[in-house]
């Protein structure tokens, strides 16, 4: 969904100008997120904001808690691409 | 600008009295209870949810935000007591145990800690007792759900520090609420008894600890346990 990420490429341009981060500030969906660009904090920060971001976009709540989050081979916040298919599936399990 | 509150368990006991107490100080409170409100203040707000509740726990936090801008303290206050031996105490009554002590300050925690992260500042006192020091026979879930509390805030204050956010707990003795109403008076005795001041706790004695936790003044404090009465 192009909602999804238009939200998600924002918070990682604001993170990426925050940091001073030029892979964050033009961020594709192959860019690289934990274990390169954002270490745990940096996970905590771009979580919370794209959550809250979705949130009032999309009129609910969602969570993005994961057991994986901070496994560098299994995390949904490794690169963008598995983020927004993270995302995507969670919007998905709450619209049922 | 006034600080704003979120104190569950908010509807009766100690939860009420330090909604009371810190509306009286001009403070703005966000509480909950399972319950309709017991208090009628312009600057409290009231959600009925049950703390164990993801989604309403979320969607909580999130209302009081957008209602306010800010939440600048966080009072684990809601719990829940009981007295029995291991052997006849029903699973569901464990876990109901868990659920409210543990598991809603763990939601509240995280959901309130994303707000504050952003300010880069926060206060969060959760509760725990002096039975987990006192290790009193018949109280080993509810001493457990309140242990399994003090190792998470000593662990949530060092992961939540780097975000100006302070975790501590204070762990009071007995006190003359619902809590205890359903206890054997000899067992609140014998709990007295091992504390180095012999008597109940009162309201002050409790909210004197969380005055002192959250004040400003007290930037160096966290991830500490302050018990009651000596123990």
């Amino acid at each position: 969904m192009n909602i999804i990420k238009d939200v998600v490429f924002s918070v990682l341009e604001e993170i990426g100008s925050e940091y001073n981060n030029d892979e964050l500030k033009l961020p594709t969906e192959d860019t690289r997120l934990f274990g390169r660009n954002l270490d745990s904090f940096g996970v905590i920060l771009m979580v919370t904001e794209v959550e809250e971001k979705l949130s009032n976009v999309l009129g609910f709540n969602i969570s993005l808690a994961d057991d994986r989050a901070m496994s560098q081979k299994t995390s949904p916040f490794r690169n963008v691409k598995t983020l927004l298919d993270y995302v995507e599936m969670i919007i998905n399990e709450k619209k049922l | 600008m006034s600080r704003v509150f979120i104190i569950t368990g908010s509807r009766k006991g100690i939860g009420r009295q330090l909604a009371e107490y810190y509306l009286s100080k001009g403070d703005i409170v966000a509480g909950c209870s399972r319950g309709k409100s017991s208090i009628k203040n312009s600057n409290y707000m009231h959600f009925e949810l049950d703390i164990s509740d993801e989604d309403m726990v979320i969607n909580m936090v999130r209302a009081v935000k957008k209602q306010h801008g800010h939440i600048d303290i966080l009072l684990n206050n809601a719990g829940i007591a009981s007295m029995n031996h291991i052997l006849t105490t029903p699973y569901t009554s464990a876990r109901k145990i868990f659920n409210t002590n543990f598991f809603g300050t763990f939601l509240f925690t995280r959901e309130v800690s994303k707000i504050m992260i952003k300010q880069k500042n926060g206060r969060i006192v959760n509760y725990s007792t002096v039975a987990v020091a006192l290790k009193i026979a018949g109280e080993s879930i509810y001493s457990a759900s309140k242990a399994a509390i003090e190792n998470f805030t000593r662990i949530s204050a060092k992961e939540l520090s780097a975000f100006g956010i302070r975790v501590n707990a204070v762990a009071p003795t007995p006190i003359l609420t619902d809590l205890i109403k359903g206890i054997q008076k000899d067992k609140i005795d014998e709990l007295i008894s091992q504390q180095a001041i012999h008597r109940l706790a009162e309201f002050d004695d409790i909210s004197n600890v969380v005055d002192f936790f959250i004040n400003e003044k007290s930037d160096f404090i966290t991830g500490q346990v302050i018990y009651l009465g000596g123990v």
